[in-house]
């Protein structure tokens, strides 16, 4: 190991003379690899809809999967509208939502062209204007639009037509609230729901032709090969992201004319108004707190090295270091979630870490007298060396993450990982190349940070002093938050992440107040019989459990569909309206009838809610949100009464089959998913920063040290999570194992410094002061940077993202305390002395060196 | 230079003129040619859901199938007012559920249509309102909805000709027809491309875009036979290329040209099943 650490200490020396021989085809070959990758930057997708967490292969997604192949798509754009004069049936109200439901109705009307418009991918539309209610007069069916073209034009018209819409079962809660002063319509989109493969694309216009029938033998019973008894499954398009944006834009030009939002304020909601909103939300964002965290970083610099070049050097490397990490996502065409804000600025950090490592060392080298080439030499063996094993430490911690099965984690602990080796490689490279162009060196000599010193000066007091009273006080405090630590709760809401006050938290506010509520889950049955739907005693039971859903204790549900609600409005209807008929027929004929009229009426929504051979229903629930932990607890419930009153069913349908999925599903999985990733993805890397440290400094001892002050910041995190109420969830589970990465960083130079200087110190309190003397400025500069970089995050519109920054800078912050005070103690109280200095005694210290150099 | 395009542009300008005209003079045709006064008819609606994977299409289900008896006349000074009776045969618990139905040539009157629920022993009128929008009813469950199965009207459309081709070993002509402003609002489809067969004045196959500007149904006509000197389809298939899903409608028997008392298209024979049958087994002899 000696041998092996010793050759690559040698080859970091060897590199600056290397670079300098061959620096025209070096700094050429990584123009051009910038340049190829750069260019792949703007290909970069964010995805952060809450499917897109789970892999492909999940079961939870698995089962949503072919839930949607069933009973086809749900990405749904859900418009809230708000009457400003306080009544969506007053007729200014009536008019603009006319307007509007024409507007995208009739958009291609005269309009034959083969031009796509965004808006060809909603395919219903749903609104007051025209959904249809079944109505029995005398001995006539009415099944016409509940406004459709003709506007009632008098007072008592309106208040018949709110009469009616209100009295309907299924329309309040969804298409108007109690009130009548919010409104919804209902735009069904295609977005991942068109089938995929079977027909050759680019019919011209002109042509028509290559159409699948060309080939078929219509002699043939079907036209083509009858049913072999294999279960075949569907594929859909994938839809392409940049689709979601197009179609809301269109949208919203609709939306915003003054004829229609000058009478009614529009929110609309759903999966593709998130997709827009984050598409471009999470770049706002990044651009507006990544310009803080440049402009502090620059601040920094000046402050450190009060010399341009040192300024200059870094900001070029953390340019060039995005560019390629940017390049290396975009062309992986991996979309990316919110969390890709924290790669870019962890990328932001360790290549100003690195960058200012290598800087302050060659500074510092140079002031000792030794000239340029001699003094870079000397840096890349010693700086380098530190850099590759913490940015190693760093990588591991990151890559850990990889292994969670929720993917935006997995795909964030993959790109910092490469990003932070990345920085490394790139800083190593150019440096050198750098400072022999423009070096940052000026004979004026040192520069000190007083705080800085101060603390370090505070810390050798301290640990020196009463090494056995710090570790008492960090074991006192670790038990506090330990006690905050168990008091943590695990959440996750999708909703609740978006700041208080965006306009699209505020939408979503609204469907939870006024109307159906934006929690979806969906019951899947499959009795594996056809006609099983035709039984009047599964429609019983399906109904028995709408009625629990909706009326059960506690219960946030405001509305149910299934086939059952159907069934009960057609056999009213059939009944002349009689409210008593609002059931559901006992007869098995009737009902088979009284479905069939529904399938004749509308074919679309009968398959959105029973298969074609009626073996396969669905229940539809919507519900006031609900966040991860309650969501569980409902699907629970569900379950429960699923088990227990669905049994009779079983000697009829041997088999079959009830499935909870949906948002709600997806949500409740999370909260499994979060927990168990914070404990694998923190053991692992625990476990192999540990072996990394043993490795590294050879010694068990010191592996098992150098754990215990990368823990305490966590346990206090977590602790003051506890104590605050905040969730663990999405992105503060990213904590951990992001900050013990980072933390390690402090612990490795601690310690590389304090093996070094036991080979030069007579006593470990000495072996200790020096340490810290020399690497304590550079722990509490790094770590400065870190917090501050991270606190930047409270600028976000994402609470998720704020608190993860907060907390993080609390951690980063605790870290460099920690490795300031407690490491050192430790040391001293363990007698950490690397089985060099068997003679070392433990005894007070060599005088301080008190000018620290930076 | 600029004389010669504007000559060129004259030209292009009346050959399109021209490519309409005779594109509305070949559709006058088809709609003229003669296809029986009466329809006496059993048919079979076959539906199922299709998959195409490697390049070969095949059903992916059990196919289900509905069987019926159909009787159609054709009214009116063109004779295209149309009366028509539908009456389930199978499945079992669909039996005896029948519609009749009223179609006019008359632009803006809409059609009449009652039902009859066998197992409730009830008639009802349908009435869908008068709306400018496009039909969601579906003909007995199956692919083919209501404004596939109404009466053609002419003026309806406006047409352009693209061209001949061969289609299906036919010399065809293909035409696209464009719904005009009034039938485009209430139009499931935003244009129709047809293939008409030259010589017999027959559309082979229709493909139908929907509001949005997308395929989404193939309709072909096969199977054509001659019975008593006229052409009939004994095999229409509608391919829902959107749903990928496939009706087979088949005349399993059928006579034209048979005298349908007016009696028969009324009510009575929805309810009166005794009166029914009695009067289907006069045109025993269906083919």
């Amino acid at each position: 190991m000696e041998t092996w650490m010793n050759n690559l200490n040698h080859w970091f020396e060897q590199l600056p003379g290397l670079l300098r021989r061959h620096r025209f085809s070096v700094v050429m070959l990584f123009v051009l690899i910038t340049v190829g990758l750069g260019a792949g930057a703007g290909r970069i997708v964010i995805d952060n809809s809450l499917e897109s967490f789970f892999r492909d292969n999940d079961p939870v997604k698995k089962s949503y999967d072919h839930f949607k192949t069933v009973f086809g798509g749900d990405e749904y754009i859900y418009i809230v509208y708000k009457a400003k004069d306080g009544d969506i049936f007053s007729e200014a109200s009536l008019g603009a939502l006319k307007g509007v439901y024409d507007e995208l109705t009739q958009y291609r009307l005269g309009d034959i062209s083969s031009e796509p418009s965004p808006l060809d991918h909603i395919v219903e539309i749903k609104s007051l204007i025209n959904i249809k209610p079944i109505e029995a007069r005398g001995d006539a069916l009415y099944s016409g639009c509940l406004i459709g073209d003709n506007l009632p034009g008098t007072s008592t018209q309106r208040e018949q037509l709110r009469e009616k819409a209100l009295k309907h079962p299924d329309f309040p809660y969804v298409f108007l609230s109690p009130d009548c002063r919010y409104g919804g319509v209902l735009l069904r989109t295609d977005f991942n729901s068109e089938l995929a493969g079977t027909e050759p694309e680019g019919l011209s216009r002109e042509a028509g032709g290559g159409d699948i029938d060309d080939h078929d033998d219509l002699a043939e019973p079907l036209g083509f090969e009858s049913w072999d008894g294999k279960v075949l499954t569907p594929d859909f398009k994938k839809t392409a992201m940049d689709e979601y944006p197009l179609l809301i834009s269109a949208l919203r030009t609709i939306l915003k004319k003054n004829t229609y939002s000058g009478v009614l304020e529009f929110h609309p909601v759903g999966k593709p108004v998130l997709m827009d909103f984050f598409a471009d939300a999470v770049m706002n964002d990044m651009g507006r707190i990544m310009g803080w965290v440049l402009l502090l970083i620059l601040g920094m610099l000046v402050v450190l090295f009060r010399s341009l070049s040192a300024v200059v050097w870094p900001l070029v490397l953390i340019f060039v270091t995005l560019v390629w990490v940017c390049g290396i996502i975009g062309w992986s065409g991996v979309p990316m979630s919110i969390m890709f804000q924290i790669i870019v600025f962890l990328i932001l950090a360790v290549g100003v870490a690195d960058a200012v490592h290598f800087l302050s060392g060659y500074l510092y080298i140079r002031n000792t007298g030794l000239c340029h080439v001699a003094a870079l030499d000397r840096v890349m063996k010693q700086s380098g060396m530190a850099c590759f094993l913490t940015s190693l430490t760093t990588a591991v911690g990151l890559f850990a993450l990889a292994l969670v099965p929720v993917k935006p984690i997995a795909v964030f602990g993959l790109f910092s990982a490469i990003g932070v080796m990345t920085a490394f490689v790139l800083t190593l490279v150019f440096i050198p190349l750098m400072l022999d162009v423009w070096s940052p060196y000026s004979s004026k000599g040192k520069r000190h940070v007083r705080v800085i010193q101060g603390l370090v000066g505070h810390a050798v007091k301290t640990v020196t002093g009463k090494p056995g009273w710090v570790i008492a006080v960090f074991a006192v405090l670790c038990a506090f938050f330990v006690n905050g630590l168990v008091k943590i709760r695990i959440d996750s809401d999708d909703i609740d992440v978006l700041k208080k006050g965006l306009p699209l938290r505020e939408s979503y506010e609204m469907v939870n107040e006024y109307l159906g509520g934006s929690g979806t889950m969906e019951i899947a049955l499959d009795f594996k019989t056809a006609d099983a739907l035709k039984d009047p005693l599964v429609l019983n039971h399906m109904e028995a459990l709408q009625d629990y859903l909706i009326n059960h204790a506690g219960s946030r549900v405001v509305k149910t569909q299934s086939v059952v609600n159907v069934v009960k409005e057609s056999n009213k209807a059939l009944h002349n309206g009689d409210d008593h008929f609002n059931t559901i027929p006992q007869e098995p004929d009737v009902l088979a009838q009284t479905l069939f009229l529904f399938e004749n009426a509308n074919p679309a929504d009968r398959r959105r809610l029973v298969t074609d051979d009626y073996a396969q229903a669905r229940i539809g629930i919507h519900s006031k949100n609900l966040s991860s932990v309650s969501a569980l607890a409902f699907k629970d419930q569900v379950e429960h009464y699923i088990e227990l009153h669905f049994k009779p069913l079983e000697t009829r349908y041997p088999g079959f089959s009830v499935t909870l999925t949906g948002h709600m599903a997806l949500l409740a999985a999370m909260l499994d998913y979060i927990s168990w990733s914070q404990i694998k993805s923190f053991g692992l890397t625990l476990i192999v920063i540990s072996l990394i440290l043993f490795v590294v400094f050879g010694n068990a001892k010191a592996g098992l040290i150098a754990v215990i002050p990368n823990v305490f910041p966590i346990v206090t995190t977590f602790g003051i999570m506890g104590y605050l109420d905040i969730p663990l969830d999405m992105d503060t589970l990213l904590i951990a194992p992001v900050i013990i990465g980072l933390a390690v960083d402090d612990t490795i130079h601690f310690l590389t410094h304090y093996k070094l200087a036991m080979d030069q110190c007579t006593t470990l309190h000495a072996a200790v002061t020096h340490s810290l003397n020399e690497a304590g400025h550079a722990i509490c500069f790094t770590s400065l940077i870190l917090a501050s970089g991270f606190s930047m995050f409270v600028l976000s519109f994402h609470n998720g993202l704020s608190h993860f920054g907060i907390l993080s800078a609390a951690a980063i912050l605790t870290a460099c305390i920690a490795d300031l005070y407690l490491l050192p103690a430790l040391c001293v109280l363990v007698h950490l002395n690397f089985d060099k200095g068997g003679g070392i005694e433990h005894r007070a210290s060599a005088p301080l060196t008190r000018d620290f150099q930076a | 230079m600029k004389k010669t395009a504007l000559i060129c542009l004259i030209m292009v300008a009346f050959a399109s003129a021209a490519a309409a005209g005779q594109a509305r003079e070949i559709m006058e045709k088809v709609d003229n040619r003669n296809d029986g006064q009466t329809v006496i008819a059993h048919v079979s609606l076959t539906t199922f859901r299709y998959m195409t994977q490697n390049g070969k299409t095949r059903a992916m289900e059990q196919a289900r199938i509905k069987r019926m008896t159909f009787v159609k006349k054709d009214e009116g000074p063109r004779e295209k007012d149309h009366k028509s009776v539908s009456i389930l045969r199978e499945p079992k618990s669909e039996q005896g559920i029948g519609f009749l139905q009223y179609d006019y040539e008359e632009v803006g009157k809409e059609t009449d249509q009652w039902m009859y629920l066998s197992a409730l022993g009830k008639v009802k009128r349908i009435v869908a309102g008068n709306d400018n929008e496009p039909k969601t009813g579906s003909y007995f469950g199956s692919e083919f909805n209501y404004e596939d199965m109404e009466a053609y009207n002419l003026d309806d459309f406006t047409y352009t000709l693209l061209g001949p081709e061969t289609y299906r070993d036919t010399d065809c002509w293909v035409i696209e027809a464009v719904p005009v402003l009034r039938k485009a609002k209430k139009s499931n489809y935003s244009r129709q491309i047809l293939w008409i067969d030259k010589d017999r004045d027959m559309i082979l196959k229709a493909v139908l875009f929907n509001r949005n500007g997308k395929k989404t149904k193939i309709i072909m006509s096969g199977n054509i036979e001659t019975l008593d000197g006229i052409l009939v389809p004994r095999k229409i298939v509608v391919d829902n290329v959107e749903s990928r899903r496939r009706t087979v409608l088949l005349y399993e028997t059928i006579v034209l040209n048979r005298p349908v008392d007016d009696e028969f298209l009324r009510v009575r024979t929805l309810t009166d099943k005794g009166y029914r049958e009695r009067k289907l087994q006069e045109f025993k002899d269906l083919k």
